[in-house]
């Protein structure tokens, strides 16, 4: 299961995977594993060596002695099929987007392009470095989203692909 | 002494740098583009002035807007920090110009200093050794081979004009010589306006050394070297002094070798030099012409204001101290936290920091450009502040700053901290076997899995959610069974939403 976890206005992209007896949890590359028990009034999860006991009211997680002011958004059951996921099925057409805000310094492809998976689609600039936006399948872009010198936000859309065989180059 | 000192930079440096001013009873002017106008470092000064675009080089690297702003607001004198226009000999010069004092070196030693060739020949001539190399630009991938070859690999390309670690590239085989000089080329090129290449030695399992020299016109003081040998592509990360592999016979010939290179230079105020250590011998790298960005551990364990020396000298006021008087107590080391995320490849991550909490104890010292409700910006440095901290010796202050990194609380962005906290764990790091490519050596990065206490409680709350059936039931969820006092609930909730970015999402009762 994937969803968006907003929790005091800070953004994850959450992937959890049932395991035996708890979970994995995947945050933005991060992985913890949980046993969680849920009660009538709270949840107690243990991850590691650590005891969380929560309380769900509302938009609110009780934590402890903190309060934290939750979102939840965009649930999908698929794994693996979200923002960053690996692409299915020819034809297809995918979103790319950014994983980070920037400027986007260079755009490599225009709509028509035949691209491989993993070719440089745009070339983002944030603090100094440049990051490079891959097609994430063989394909043609559709449509590019972006132009050259613009600034743009995380998990914006730069281009979209149609996925299929590459023409032979 | 002047009155009026504009401070032409940003963030943690130039806090850092209207702290001394201030405490001097200098007026300071600070300066902001469009991105910066709710940064933290126009709070710390007397007065700032706008001086254009987000982009680099609109406002912080324009020149003239620099200058404009310095006139408006009738300063006498400009602090450029380091990065920026802080080694550009052009906008010292034209500072004199218009009759503004330069706080930093004249601009011909520093022209001399910023080209690496002509660095390396005038420390050559001063008799300091220098690694093995060739002391003219390359003109072409023949003329790279035959070098390569008499000096043997694995080579590395420099730019002429580079810094900043910025256009280096290491070769190991004849046959990938040729794409990396071109590629080298073009990323200097692109970086300096200027594609020229020399090459050196590469040094295997080396140290990076660094000695901190202050001169005015008659005295010169070399300090304590400081380690900077935990880096990740050529950005240094961890800087710590005395470093572990120095010894006492080592230590006098580095002060001296770098007072007397940067006298030679004909130097004035604070500089670096910076040498390779390698097989017991140090050869000369190169020198960084400004106050460094690990100048606080250096100042933590000689009790010397670097900044207030640097204004003093600048105004023609002359060193406080000499090298005799100088003293050192105990150990001291610095992680500079970047917004960047070490489990994602270091991924820069600019956003908004929804809550920002220091550690706080002796011995340790935050310089720091952000605070809760301060926005990072993507167009420049990743680095939001440094992590400084100082005891009686080596082991003590990891110890220290093991217990500091757990105690920073950053929200809103990813930082590096989680990169530091796997690093001081490490056994090399620990008996202090260092060496420039330790971070990527060692795969530290890669081993990272979580991000610290508070990443661990988001995926508390995920579990949470998901095993009560919260998520499965949409993205809202009903209130039922108010457990908590409903007043306490109400007060809460007031004070998240009341105060806008400047509350702490953390409450404690």
């Amino acid at each position: 299961m994937r969803f968006r976890l907003d929790v005091d206005g800070e953004r994850r992209e959450i992937e959890v995977e049932p395991i035996a007896g708890g979970f994995v949890i995947r945050i933005d590359g991060a992985t913890y594993r949980a046993r969680a028990r849920p009660h009538a009034d709270f949840v107690d999860v243990r991850i590691g060596a650590k005891q969380y006991r929560l309380r769900v009211q509302g938009n609110e997680a009780i934590l402890g002695d903190e309060v934290h002011r939750l979102r939840i958004a965009d649930v999908s059951e698929e794994r693996g099929a979200g923002i960053e996921g690996r692409p299915t099925g020819k034809g297809a057409v995918v979103d790319v987007r950014s994983s980070m805000p920037g400027r986007v310094v260079r755009v490599a492809v225009a709509a028509g392009t035949h691209v491989r998976r993993g070719q440089t689609l745009v070339i983002l600039e944030a603090m100094k470095m440049q990051n490079e936006i891959p097609a994430p399948g063989d394909g043609v872009v559709r449509q590019v989203a972006v132009a050259e010198g613009e600034t743009i936000t995380a998990d914006r859309v730069v281009a979209s692909i149609e996925l299929g065989a590459p023409a032979a180059s | 002494m002047f009155r009026r000192l504009l401070i032409a930079n940003r963030g943690e440096i130039a806090i850092r740098v209207a702290r001394t001013a201030r405490e001097m009873g200098v007026h300071c002017i600070g300066v902001y583009s469009e991105a910066d106008r709710g940064a933290l470092h126009r709070a710390a000064m007397d007065e700032t002035v706008a001086i254009g675009g987000p982009l680099p080089a609109d406002s912080y690297l324009h020149i003239a807007h620099v200058l404009q702003a310095a006139h408006d607001s009738h300063a006498d004198a400009i602090h450029p920090g380091y990065g920026f226009l802080s080694e550009n000999p052009t906008f010292a010069t034209r500072c004199a110009e218009e009759g503004l004092v330069f706080v930093g070196p004249p601009p011909d030693a520093m022209a001399l200093s910023g080209d690496k060739i002509a660095a390396r020949k005038s420390m050559a001539r001063l008799g300091v050794p220098v690694t093995a190399g060739v002391d003219r630009s390359l003109e072409s991938v023949e003329e790279a081979r035959a070098v390569a070859a008499e000096i043997g690999y694995p080579v590395l390309f420099k730019a002429t004009a580079g810094g900043g670690g910025i256009g280096m590239s290491r070769v190991d085989r004849p046959a990938d010589l040729a794409a990396a000089f071109e590629s080298a080329r073009s990323v200097a090129l692109a970086n300096f306006g200027n594609a020229d290449l020399f090459m050196e030695k590469y040094l295997r399992r080396a140290r990076h050394v660094e000695v901190q020299v202050l001169l005015d016109s008659r005295d010169g003081v070399g300090f304590v070297e400081r380690e900077c040998s935990v880096q990740r592509r050529h950005q240094k990360l961890v800087e710590e002094t005395p470093s572990p592999g120095v010894g006492r016979s080592l230590r006098s010939r580095l002060i001296d070798t770098a007072v007397r290179g940067l006298r030679g230079l004909g130097y004035r105020n604070a500089g670096t030099v910076e040498f390779l250590l390698h097989d017991g011998q140090y050869t000369f790298n190169e020198v960084n012409a400004r106050l460094q960005v690990e100048h606080p551990i250096t100042e933590l364990v000689t009790g010397v204001d670097l900044v207030r020396q640097q204004i003093r000298i600048a105004a023609g006021d002359g060193l406080e101290i000499s090298q005799s008087e100088l003293t050192r107590h105990g150990h001291a080391m610095e992680c500079r936290v970047n917004a960047e995320d070490p489990i994602r490849n270091f991924l820069p991550s600019p956003g908004r920091i929804v809550s920002y909490r220091e550690p706080t104890g002796s011995g340790v010292r935050i310089d720091s450009g952000v605070t809760t409700g301060s926005v990072v910006p993507p167009y420049y440095d990743p680095l939001i502040a440094k992590l400084i901290v100082h005891t009686r010796n080596r082991g003590e202050t990891i110890q220290r700053m093991r217990r500091s990194i757990e105690a920073y609380e950053i929200r809103g962005v990813q930082t590096n901290l989680p990169f530091h906290r796997e690093l001081l764990r490490r056994r090399e790091f620990v008996h202090g076997d260092l060496w420039t490519t330790m971070v990527a050596d060692l795969r530290i990065a890669a081993r990272l899995r979580s991000r610290g206490p508070w990443e661990e409680r988001v995926a508390a709350i995920a579990a949470a959610l998901v095993a009560s059936g919260q998520v499965a039931r949409g993205a809202t969820f009903p209130i039922e069974r108010p457990s908590v006092a409903k007043w306490a609930l109400v007060g809460r909730r007031e004070r998240l939403e009341g105060g806008g970015h400047a509350v702490s999402p953390r409450r404690r009762r």
